[in-house]
């Protein structure tokens, strides 16, 4: 009896799901010109992948293009069954930034034989996979690295460094920390601390006062995003360091820029993923509507370096009091 | 508590007697064994791993999740499951961040933020407690449910909004002692009483032990499941305001994976996962070896990858021994 109703009530279910598809493929059928973007993002809990993600799905929805956005969850596996159901609704092309060099391809394999164009933005795939994507916007992370390296090697005489890598395996991660590692060994700096984890002030402050234990005379901790480096200065200033360690991150984030202003952080990198997403989306838009293909497998875009010089600019003129800051006289 | 006497009566020279207590009870003595080679192994690798910087470092870094135990404990012990907490504490932390951040009352937004995971714990134990909802359906859904609320309140980005007043007191020290550390010694302290001087604390052994044989001598077994789950919400509401006084902010995703630390130390304290039995300052050794482990194997610069495989083992080993002294008793 009860396994009677629990088969009736999958049947009804299925059936549901049957006509609802039926539905929904009729209505694609019946705009045949109405063109639908899937975006797959890594990580919905990021503040950078979420203005990255709006920023991408505004960009579409303003030219009349519908856009589906689904977000992994900072785990491999979902972004695969993300990129299989975007497959399976037949979209016109995926933007995505995968969540690390090698998980997705096999989905993103199968997009691609599925004939579906597959732009990147953020992220990319390992080099070996370049046939199946028509175009990475993004940055060289080396390079970012690098940036912030040379601000060390200006600014500080050499000395031991600690690095909060960020999760292990992001191509963003582990470019930047090797750009980053090469200008500063070069110039006599010793990378003694090394860590990987979540981009979390919480992380990251505990993984400095680690750090600062065990090496009391950091001159630098790099840290790949700005949350890790606020929690670095936050240990820094707990161990009572503060102006000794200088702290390093990327992003750009308004409570970084503060804390650069004020004297707390050293130094970040500044993304602007709104400018991401706008790009990245047109480039598709383009390709779709106005048939153009990207001119080449990279689409570079441009960083800064804010110090201590240009944060107070470049934080939103409305976030300012609400941070706190003042110009400096 | 009773074993702490018991065990320093077995000090007495009375040679035969240690013996056999040791032969009867020699289950007990292997995590404080595995922690104590862990600090001589730690100590002969970095000797700074006990200086007092790093043993106030690691209080500090215990006292949160040191708090988080003491819920999960009380849950355990009545044969429940907490998987929520790690959500909960995340919730609260951005509540309590919204609170000082639209009114600046910082005792309001303490309160809140308690009394936010308060609320959180009643609704997991109702569906436990009233409805006989499995403890892990229910605590899952509300882990995902809180994690995406806290998500949603925040749009996905950390608030920083607690004065500088609250993360001075978060580093700062009573007696010598990180006051954050006193405060979760407080809450231990006060639910160890609980348990073994009120009616409720056998309440909580005895619905573990035989919820039957609980109710059928006319003890109130859902109310008394509900509270723990209260409690636990509650502590994870604390441990999120304390967080806040580290962090200076609310982050969505902040307290990652705290419940799986926290059952892990209840685990490693003895008590038995199917309700009815532990000792609560067990729990809290447990977690400090969590902690002191953890902050060892970054101390002495072990590659981040082992350090899963280190904690995992040694949760493995402690309760494997467990089950044979239980089988062999």
């Amino acid at each position: 009896m009860k396994k009677g109703k629990i088969v009736f009530a999958t049947l009804v279910v299925a059936a549901a799901a049957i006509f609802a598809l039926h539905l929904s493929l009729g209505d694609a059928q019946g705009q045949a010109k109405k063109f639908r973007v899937g975006v797959s993002l890594p990580e919905a809990q990021n503040p950078f992948y979420i203005a990255l993600g709006k920023s991408i799905t505004d960009t579409f929805r303003g030219q009349g293009i519908e856009a589906t956005l689904l977000s992994a969850n900072a785990d491999v596996n979902q972004q695969v069954s993300n990129i299989n159901d975007l497959v399976a609704a037949q979209v016109d092309a995926i933007l995505m930034s995968p969540l690390d060099t090698e998980g997705p391809a096999p989905a993103v394999q199968r997009a691609h034989a599925a004939g579906i164009p597959i732009f990147f933005v953020a992220r990319t795939l390992d080099d070996k996979y370049s046939h199946l994507w028509k175009t990475y916007v993004g940055f060289n992370y080396a390079d970012l690295g690098a940036m912030k390296g040379k601000w060390v090697v200006d600014n500080l005489k050499p000395g031991n460094v600690a690095m909060l890598l960020g999760p292990a395996g992001a191509l963003f991660a582990v470019d930047q920390a090797k750009g980053f590692r090469q200008v500063v060994e070069k110039a006599g700096f010793q990378v003694v601390w090394t860590q990987n984890s979540m981009q979390t002030r919480e992380m990251g402050l505990k993984l400095s006062e680690d750090a600062l234990v065990a090496h009391r005379d950091l001159v630098a901790i790099y840290a790949s995003n700005d949350d890790l480096a606020l929690g670095g200065s936050q240990a820094v200033r707990a161990a009572g360091l503060h102006g000794k360690v200088a702290t390093l991150g990327t992003n750009g984030t308004p409570p970084a820029l503060a804390a650069i202003h004020n004297g707390d952080m050293s130094a970040t990198i500044l993304l602007d993923p709104i400018q991401w997403g706008r790009l990245s989306a047109q480039i598709v838009i383009d390709y779709l509507v106005n048939k153009k293909e990207p001119k080449s497998l990279f689409t570079p875009l441009v960083a800064e370096l804010v110090t201590e010089k240009n944060a107070f600019e470049k934080i939103p003129p409305p976030l300012r009091e609400k941070l706190g800051v003042k110009p400096k006289s | 508590m009773v074993d702490m006497v018991s065990k320093s009566s077995a000090m007495t020279p009375n040679g035969s007697t240690l013996v056999t207590r040791l032969r009867q009870n020699w289950d007990r003595a292997v995590v404080p064994a595995i922690f104590l080679a862990m600090l001589i192994v730690f100590y002969a690798l970095d000797t700074k791993y006990l200086s007092t910087a790093n043993v106030i470092n690691v209080l500090n870094q215990v006292s949160i999740l040191a708090i988080v135990t003491v819920g999960a404990s009380i849950v355990i012990f009545t044969g429940g499951f907490d998987l929520s907490a790690g959500s909960v504490v995340a919730i609260s932390a951005v509540i309590g961040a919204i609170v000082v951040e639209q009114t600046g009352n910082l005792a309001l937004a303490i309160s809140t933020g308690v009394l936010t995971g308060a609320v959180a714990g009643s609704v997991n134990g109702f569906f436990v407690g009233y409805l006989g909802v499995s403890p892990l359906i229910v605590t899952l859904g509300s882990l995902n449910i809180g994690r995406g609320l806290a998500l949603i309140i925040t749009a996905g980005s950390a608030i920083y909004s607690f004065p500088a007043s609250y993360t001075d007191f978060g580093i700062s020290r009573t007696l010598g002692i990180p006051t954050l550390a006193v405060v979760a010694f407080a809450a231990f302290l006060v639910m160890a009483l609980v348990l073994r001087h009120t009616p409720f604390g056998m309440y909580v052994y005895a619905v573990g032990g035989n919820a039957r044989a609980a109710a059928l001598s006319g003890i109130n077994v859902a109310l008394v499941r509900m509270a723990a789950f209260t409690i636990s919400g509650a502590t994870c509401g604390l441990a999120g305001m304390m967080l806040a006084a580290r962090t200076g902010g609310g982050e969505p995703t902040a307290g990652f994976l705290y419940e799986l630390e926290a059952i892990g130390a209840v685990i490693l304290g003895g008590a038995a996962l199917q309700g009815g039995e532990g000792k609560l300052w067990r729990s809290m050794m447990g977690i400090l070896l969590l902690a002191a482990l953890g902050n060892g194997l970054n101390i002495v610069g072990v590659h981040p990858h082992w350090k899963g495989v280190a904690i995992g083992a040694i949760l493995v080993v402690a309760a494997s021994l467990d089950v044979i002294k239980r089988q062999t008793r």
